[in-house]
This record gives structure tokens, C-alpha cells and sequence, in this order.
């Protein structure tokens, strides 16, 4: 029945990832089903999803839906994760609903507050301060227009800039809004939020240290605004970007393109195992895939793909004679034979054992000087 | 407590207009002569008497030497530009250069800086709002074509101090066209203003909701409005007459005037007319003691042929400008025309047919800015107001850096207030000061800019290239108002400037700078194409140099040890061979191979430790 299990889940990526159970993650609070809390208990780390899914004994169709569903209650992490952005999910799951200023969970996270505070209204900023530091005690209580209510305010949303405070930036909590919210909720969030914290709202009025502030604030909430409506443009600065909102991780996805692209490369379809090798190490470009495509690459005919990947390669593992000999290939496929013997001469010199490497790279060496003086 | 009134004035190229709003109204305050808009011009009659408005705009004919008309065109602009060099040749009053790389306009024998002249203008329409409200204005937000860089923002705000007004604010022109079509209305939609005034385009898209006014886009062309329409129709009425009389009429000053007044009124007339006669009896005598006539018809369609590629200009710009904002063509829920121009049927139609709707019909062309800027100013200071304008920068802001390279640190369009840091690092080994200079504008090339401002940075501790870094720090305040701090990461020693006033530099001396603060510059830690590749060759040269002899005694045992050891070398002289031919193709190549055997050096440096 192997064939059954799909090379990937929606929600989660590749079945090839070895998924562990969330610390964070209470399944008696959860109250879990039988066959639910069997399948969680499996999750160790250390086998791949598939074989979980194999070796749990249910029909394949059945287990991934158990584990889409685990997975939804914040009880499976993803290599790639760490235990904090489910365990927010837990504590929610167990908890109440006023620490809604942490970072939110994929979608699934809506679910769990349906069940628990009925009904998902976006966070609510919380304008209490506990524990002010003298800083913020003072800007409580100095000369200022600002009414007590404004100063709370702009002051809980610079609470929200200061990762000691919150963990990390959440443009979404910045703007007061759920975690995936629409362009128009946001805009309109953003709108009337400006009318609150613009300084030309304040403008030529006494603010004290407020000045400051108000700037500060509203910078970053306006910056938070164009990274969530524009975030082509704004990508250079992206933070805060919660881990859990993509389903699949690059490396994931990379992962999972490699092996379909092996697939094609061992069945001889080298060009489209190129399409998806080019994908891969453009995702990825680590030496493994890097030096597969590249290999591959010569082999459908590919010369100046192959150098491209081959050097990525070599510069990235410069010691490494294999990835020379691999490199001083690409070069000769190019007609670059000077390149080429540069690259195996330094090969040579950095090799100490005569072993079978040893024998081909000297082999290659002799061949390309032929070329070169003939 | 009754707060002080703030008018707004669209200070136009052409004709200049004053609002104010009174109990939550914004309206247009009307001059002596009952008139809503007053000429933009400036004229000294022969008792040395200053005419402005109505009265300059009327003598113009027989005074046109001592008469400065389309002051703006001049405004901010240094001696040198390209604006200022096409003036020459085409206004009638005299036009020399300033002490500063400026312009000076010289009328009867008195020299005006351009501001002088706007600062006239702005007080005729303080005048005209005093004598309407009965009581003393001083505070004012003044209108600007959106493409205005900052030094003729800030010459306008000059204009206005020497007029005896506080410039609260300066915001753009269609800005405050969509701030008068939005006022009073709940509504919620995203907006084109297509301003075609007398002498620049502008276009931009802004976002309305719930009273908040988000500019998302602006662009525009400075050199780009209802002059040229006019000269297009100049050109063709002189090109007729020469070839009829072989008389170019460009060469008489008076002539040209009249010229001028022709084509504009023929302009406006052929809005509602389909033809018009031109008539100028007596236009220029031929020395024979006789006088030559100008008369002839001039169709709508005659005109639209004579302008249809200034039209499809325009076009082009709202093409562009959308894509640049990522808006497609129908998120666009209105269109707002601003500026006399935009009553030109074919511009109308060039509007609706690539918006793809009728433009709004709702808010009056030449009035509609001045009363944007009104309502800014109640939005600034009437706490009843409950609007707010959430403005942009209009060009991009950064520093020069090593090779005279411009590196942007608050894009074109950001949202202000905003703020901006980048940490740069030394060029040359124990450089203890760095220069910033501050700039404004597109181009990559520094010297293209304009230069906002300069200072320096000293007491940098002696070190490495590369090594000392500097954090440079930009903001803009709500206000527009620039200000750059540079710190030392090391000490924390730090200096910064408020950019208040442009210096008035040219190309060449900017280029001049260049040079001479060589030893001054920083660098963005990616810099630029040849400096940027010579300057990551040299630091793989030094290590590679550094690493030859421990290399040398660790391969040398191997059959290829020799071998490799002189290959390295040679691609170390190619290396050098390709910095000081500064070619940069060869140097990219030969930094390649060199790095390649820098980290096969590396590698075997490591294997051997490890």
C-alpha cells in the first residue's frame, strides 16, 4: 500500500519530513480521539512522515487526515520550527483569549478559537500597561494634550515594537487585525488607526516626549501596513513574518522537487528533471541538489547550466575533489579548457591519497593538456 | 478659543487662487475685481511702481520686458538647468544669473530673486484673504506641483516668509485636488487626480476612506503643460506669418506678447468653440513705414492635431505611473481633472477612454486646489476637523557613495513621517572622516541629484578599509522636513544635519566634490559595478598573498603542488593586469578564478589545522 501515500500533504509538505510532537501540546486538554492520540504518540522526530503514516496501520486516506488535524491543533511541528509558535497555539487552546497580541498560528489557529472564545475578533490592543517601566510612568503622568486613553494607546503599541516585550514584531497586531485579514479590513484598519497615532493630528499641540512617539509609532505601523499590502516592495525589510503561516517551508518544498526531479533523471527524461533541478537549487542551492543538476545538466546537454551549478557547488565546498573534478568538467563541456586545467591542476595539488578519484582526476588532467596543445 | 485662520493658495504658474475654510465650509475667497483666480504676474511700470494680478496681466502688452509671467517655471532652479536655458529664449523679461548658481530676474534695472517675485504673488492673495475675513493672516499652506524636489519646495516656503507668511505646509497640487473632491463625502474608494496645469503634469492615485486621504502614487513631468499647448499654436501662427511675410515674428518682443495672449485666449475658446479667428492687426511693421496683420482661423481640430502628442504625454505618464504602482487601470473608481488645461475636450476624451470612465465632473479646475489646501490647514489646526492627508515623499532620498554612486535610503512615494538606517563602511585603510552628502532624486549617479546637503563625520578610528562602520540615519517628519545623522558604530560619536535650505550647486561642482572628497567617501557594503568588483579583488588578492607561503609548504609535496602554485600566481597577475586596465568584463573573469583558488587555499589551510 505504500504507493498510497501521496509525495506530499497539503498543510504540511512533503511525507518525507520527520515531524515531532509539540512539546507545548496538552492532547488531554485538547480531549484528542483514540486513534488521534495513537498517531501523535508516534511522532518522535525521527521517522519520516510517510513511514509514520505506513507504519500507524490505519488507511493511509484516514491517517492524513488524523495528522492534517493534529497538525490544525498545533500538536505536530515541522522540522523547521520551533516549539514557541505551537506552543502559542497550545496555550491559546488551554488558556483565554487577551494575549491575542502574540503571533498567531496558521489557520487552523481560528479553529481552536472557535472552540474556546466562540468567534474570532481580531486582537484587541491591550492598553492596561501592566508593570510600566519609569519611562512609561513618566509619559503617563507629563504635561501633554493627550488624554489618558490617547497616551495608553500609543504607548501599547510601542510596547508592540519592542521585541523584549512581545517575542517579535506582528505587523498584523501592529494594525490590530487577525492574522490574514483581508486588503480592505486592513486598509480600513490602518486608516483609523492613522487618525489616532498621525502627528498631524496633534499638530502644533504640546506633546512632551509624546512627539517622539507619535512619530515612531505611527512609522511603524505604516511601514507594518506597506510590508502586508506590498510585500514585493517592502521585502527587503520583512520581519516578523510567523513561521507557521506557510504550510511548507522552502527547504520543504525544495526537498520535495528534488526528489521528482531525480525521479524524471533516472527514468532519462533529463529535460524535464532539468526544469525541476533549476527550480530546486534556485529554492535551495545547497552542494546536494547543486551538484546533482549539475551533473544531470551535462547529461541532457546542458554545458552552461552545468558550469552555473557546478561553481555554485565548488565555492561552496572549495576543498572538496570531487566537486572540482565536476567543475573541470563543466568547464571542458563549455570549451573553457584553460579553466579546466587550472581547476584539475589545484584538485591535484589539494589531493594527498592516490586513490580511485585520484586516478581519474589525473586521467581528466592529461586528457584536457591533449586538447589544449593539439 | 477662536485658532488662527489658515488660508490656502494655489500659487499656479499661470494664475494664482486663495481659499479658506469657515464653520467646516471651504470656499474661495474672490479678488477686488470679483475675479476667483488672479494672473501670476509681476511687473514694475515706468514710475518704478510694483504691479500685481489683474493689473500686470493688462499692461503686459506694452510693458512685456517688465513683466514676469510663469515665475514658477523658475522657481528653486539653479542658473544652469534645462527649465531656466528654455526660459531664456522664450520670456520676454530678462532672466541673469545669481550669485548662487540662481536665477535673478532683472526689471527697470532692479535685480528680483524668483522668490521675491512668488513672495509678491502671495501677498496680493494675503492681501485679498485679509480684506475678505477683516482681520490679519500670517499662517498658510501653499500648493506645489507634485514633481517640485525639495529646493523648489523650499523656495516657495521663502517666497512666503518674505510675503509675511508663516507656510505651515506644503503639499502637492493634485493632492489637494483630491482633498477638496473628498471633503464632506463618506465615501471609500481609490481616486486618479489628472492635474494639467500651465505648466507641469501631474498624475497621482490616492486612496480615500473614512476621512484619511493615502497618496500611494505621484509622478509627473515638470516640463509638461498649457505653455505648450500655447506655443504649439505660436509656432504654427509664426511659421504661417514667415512663410506669407519672411517676418520671424520670435525676434520682437511685443510681437511675441501679443503672440502669447492670442494663443492662450484662442486655446480657451476652441474648448467650447469648434473654430476661432486670430486677429492681430498692425503685428509688426516692415521698416517701410507700413504695418503687417496676423489674421487667420484656427480649428478645434486644427489645435488637436498641433498638441496630440502632448496629450498622448500625458497618457503615458497615468500608463506608467499605475504600473509602477502595481493599480490596475480598473481599481480606479474616479477621476478627478485639475487645471484649466483639462477643459480641452480632446484631453477629457484622452482621459475617459484609458481610465475607461467619465472623469468627475463635481470640482472646479482652477479652484479645486486652493481649496484643498484650506481644508489642510483646518485639518492642521481646527481640532473639529476630522481629516487627515497621509502624504508621500515625492523623490527618493540617500547619500553618494564611493565612485559618485547615489545609494537610496527612503524610496520615492514612502508614506511620511518615515525614518531609514543603512550602515556603510570605510574605503581607504585608516580614514579617520567620512563626508556625507546628502541627495535627492532618481538616478543612480550622484551628480544627476540633487544635492540636499552636506557634513562630516571625523574622529573614526584608525582601521582597515571596510572595517569602521557607520550607521547613516534618515528622517523625514510629517512636515517633510529632512534630517540625516551619521554615527560612528564604534564610539558612538555622532553628527547629523536638519536639511533645511538647498545650496545652490551645480553638476560640476557636485562632480567636483567628487574628486576632492575622495578620501572622504563610504561605501554601501554592496557597492558599485568596477569599484565594487576592484574593490572585493583587492581583498581577495591581500588574503591570497597572505596565504602563498603556509599553501607553498603544505603542496608543494604533491606531484601538482609546483604546478598549482604557479597557476595560482598566474591568475593572481591577471587579476592585478585587469584592475589597472579597468576592464571590467576581464576583471569579473579573473576575480572568478581568483576567488576559486582563494577558497581552494582556504580549504587547504583549514584541512591542514583541522
Amino acid at each position: 500500500m505504500s504507493s498510497a501515500v501521496p509525495p506530499s500533504i497539503g498543510g504540511l509538505g512533503s511525507t518525507q519530513l520527520k515531524l515531532r510532537a509539540s512539546p507545548g501540546f496538552d492532547p488531554l486538554k485538547a480531549k484528542v480521539l483514540p486513534e488521534e492520540y495513537f498517531l501523535y504518540s508516534r511522532f518522535d522526530g525521527n521517522q519520516t512522515l510517510r513511514d509514520v503514516l505506513l507504519e500507524s496501520g490505519l488507511p493511509v486516506d484516514r491517517a492524513i487526515a488524523i495528522v492534517v488535524k493534529l497538525r490544525s491543533m498545533g500538536a505536530l511541528l515541522l522540522p523547521t520550527e520551533t516549539a514557541d509558535v505551537t506552543e502559542k497555539i497550545a496555550t491559546r487552546t488551554s488558556h483565554d483569549t487577551t494575549e491575542r497580541l502574540l503571533v498567531r498560528g496558521p489557520d487552523a489557529t481560528e479553529k481552536i478559537h472557535t472552540r474556546t472564545a466562540a468567534g474570532s475578533s481580531p486582537p484587541a490592543l491591550d492598553t492596561s500597561l501592566p508593570d510600566p517601566d519609569p519611562d512609561e510612568l513618566r509619559a503617563l503622568t507629563e504635561p501633554s494634550v493627550l488624554t489618558d486613553a490617547q497616551r495608553r494607546q500609543i504607548l501599547a503599541i510601542a510596547r508592540l515594537l519592542d521585541p523584549d516585550k512581545t517575542g517579535r514584531r506582528d505587523p498584523w497586531a501592529l494594525l490590530g487585525v487577525a492574522q490574514g485579514s483581508d486588503a480592505q479590513t486592513l486598509k480600513r484598519a490602518y486608516f483609523k488607526l492613522s487618525k489616532d497615532i498621525h502627528p498631524d493630528r496633534f499638530y502644533g499641540r504640546q506633546l512632551g516626549s509624546f512627539a517622539v512617539r507619535l512619530s515612531t509609532v505611527f512609522e511603524a505601523v505604516s511601514r507594518a501596513y506597506e510590508r502586508l499590502t506590498n510585500p514585493e516592495k517592502s521585502g527587503a525589510h520583512a520581519v516578523g513574518t510567523p513561521v507557521a503561516e506557510t504550510a511548507q517551508s522552502p527547504g520543504e518544498y525544495a526537498a520535495e522537487l528534488y526528489e521528482r526531479a531525480c525521479a524524471f533523471e533516472v527514468a532519462g527524461d533529463h529535460e524535464n528533471a532539468m526544469k525541476l533541478f533549476a527550480a530546486v537549487v534556485r529554492i535551495d542551492p545547497q552542494i546536494k541538489y547543486l551538484r546533482r543538476s549539475a551533473s544531470c545538466a551535462l547529461a541532457a546537454g546542458q554545458p552552461r547550466t552545468a558550469l552555473e551549478h557546478a561553481k555554485k557547488a565548488q565555492t561552496k565546498s572549495p576543498s572538496d575533489p570531487s566537486l572540482a573534478r565536476l567543475l573541470a568538467t563543466a568547464f571542458r563541456a563549455c570549451g573553457k579548457l584553460a579553466d579546466a586545467e587550472e581547476v584539475l591542476v589545484m584538485a591535484m595539488a589539494l589531493k594527498s591519497e592516490n586513490d580511485a578519484l585520484g586516478s581519474e582526476l589525473r586521467n581528466d588532467l592529461a586528457e584536457v593538456r591533449r586538447l589544449l596543445n593539439g | 478659543m477662536a485658532t488662527e485662520k489658515v488660508i490656502g493658495i494655489d500659487l499656479g504658474t499661470t494664475n494664482s487662487c486663495v481659499a479658506i475654510v469657515e464653520d467646516g465650509t471651504p470656499s474661495v475667497i474672490p479678488n477686488r475685481g470679483g475675479y476667483k483666480t488672479t494672473p501670476s504676474m509681476v511687473a514694475i511700470a515706468e514710475n518704478g511702481k510694483r504691479l500685481v494680478g489683474h493689473i500686470a496681466k493688462r499692461q503686459a502688452i506694452t510693458n512685456a520686458e517688465n513683466t514676469v509671467y510663469a515665475a514658477k517655471r523658475l522657481i528653486g532652479r539653479k542658473w544652469g538647468s534645462a527649465a531656466v536655458r528654455s526660459s531664456l529664449e522664450i520670456m520676454p523679461y530678462r532672466i541673469v544669473e545669481g550669485p548662487h548658481d540662481d536665477v535673478r530676474i532683472m526689471l527697470r534695472d532692479q535685480v528680483f530673486s524668483v522668490p521675491e517675485v512668488s513672495a509678491y504673488i502671495l501677498q496680493e492673495m494675503k492681501l485679498i484673504s485679509e480684506e475678505y475675513l477683516g482681520e490679519e493672516v500670517s499662517k498658510a499652506v501653499v500648493t506645489v506641483p507634485a514633481y517640485f524636489n525639495d529646493g523648489q519646495r523650499q523656495a516657495t516656503k521663502d517666497a512666503g516668509r518674505i510675503a509675511g507668511l508663516d507656510v505651515i505646509r506644503i503639499i502637492n497640487e493634485p493632492t489637494a485636488a483630491a482633498l477638496a473632491y473628498g471633503f464632506g463625502r463618506n465615501i471609500e474608494r481609490k481616486v486618479a487626480v489628472y492635474d494639467l496645469g500651465g505648466g507641469t503634469f501631474d498624475i497621482s492615485i490616492l486612496e480615500i476612506g473614512n476621512g484619511v486621504f493615502e497618496v500611494i502614487s505621484t509622478a509627473g513631468d515638470t516640463f509638461l503643460g498649457g505653455e505648450d499647448f500655447d506655443r504649439r499654436i505660436i509656432d504654427w501662427l509664426v511659421f504661417g506669418f514667415e512663410k506669407q511675410h519672411g517676418i520671424d515674428l520670435r525676434k520682437d518682443k511685443m510681437a511675441l506678447q501679443r503672440l502669447k495672449d492670442v494663443a492662450e485666449k484662442a486655446k480657451c475658446e476652441l474648448s467650447s468653440v469648434k473654430e476661432t479667428e486670430i486677429n492681430l492687426p498692425f503685428i509688426i511693421s516692415t521698416g517701410r513705414n507700413e504695418a503687417l496683420h496676423l489674421q487667420t482661423m484656427l480649428s478645434r481640430d486644427k489645435l488637436e492635431e498641433l498638441t496630440s502628442d502632448l496629450v498622448e504625454r500625458t497618457i503615458e505618464i497615468c500608463a506608467r505611473t499605475l504600473e509602477e504602482a502595481e493599480i490596475a487601470k480598473n481599481n480606479i473608481e474616479d477621476v478627478i481633472l485639475v487645471g484649466g488645461m483639462t477643459r480641452m475636450p480632446r484631453v477629457q476624451q484622452a482621459c475617459a477612454e484609458f481610465f475607461g470612465l467619465e472623469p468627475c465632473k463635481g470640482v472646479h479646475p482652477d479652484e479645486v486646489v486652493a481649496l484643498g489646501a484650506a481644508i489642510q490647514g483646518a485639518a492642521l489646526t481646527d481640532e473639529k476637523s476630522d481629516i487627515l492627508l497621509l502624504d508621500v515623499t515625492p523623490h527618493s532620498l540617500g547619500i553618494m557613495i564611493v565612485g559618485g554612486y547615489f545609494h537610496k535610503l527612503i524610496e520615492q512615494n514612502t508614506t511620511v513621517p518615515t525614518s531609514e538606517s543603512h550602515v556603510f563602511t570605510t574605503v581607504k585603510d585608516n580614514q579617520t572622516s567620512v563626508k556625507i552628502l546628502v541627495l535627492q532624486g532618481e538616478s543612480d549617479r550622484a551628480e544627476e541629484n540633487e544635492l540636499l546637503g552636506e557634513f562630516v563625520l571625523t574622529g573614526l578610528r584608525r582601521a582597515q578599509r571596510g572595517e569602521v562602520e557607520v550607521e547613516v540615519q534618515f528622517h523625514i517628519s510629517a512636515d517633510g522636513i529632512v534630517s540625516v545623522k551619521a554615527k560612528d558604530l564604534e564610539t558612538g560619536l555622532e553628527q547629523s544635519i536638519t536639511v533645511t535650505a538647498t545650496s545652490g550647486l551645480t553638476e560640476d561642482e557636485i562632480k567636483k566634490m567628487i574628486d576632492q572628497n575622495k578620501d572622504y567617501m563610504v561605501e554601501v557594503r554592496s557597492g558599485q559595478e568596477f569599484d565594487k568588483a576592484r574593490h572585493q579583488a583587492e581583498k581577495s588578492l591581500e588574503e591570497i598573498e597572505s596565504l602563498f607561503p603556509q599553501v607553498t609548504d603544505i603542496i608543494a609535496g604533491s606531484d601538482f603542488g609546483q604546478d598549482a602554485v604557479k597557476k595560482a600566481r598566474a591568475v593572481v597577475e591577471r587579476t592585478r593586469q585587469a584592475i589597472s586596465a579597468k576592464d571590467l568584463t576581464s576583471l569579473s573573469d579573473a576575480t572568478e578564478a581568483l576567488n576559486r583558488t582563494l577558497n581552494m587555499f582556504r580549504g587547504v589551510v583549514s584541512k591542514t589545522r583541522g
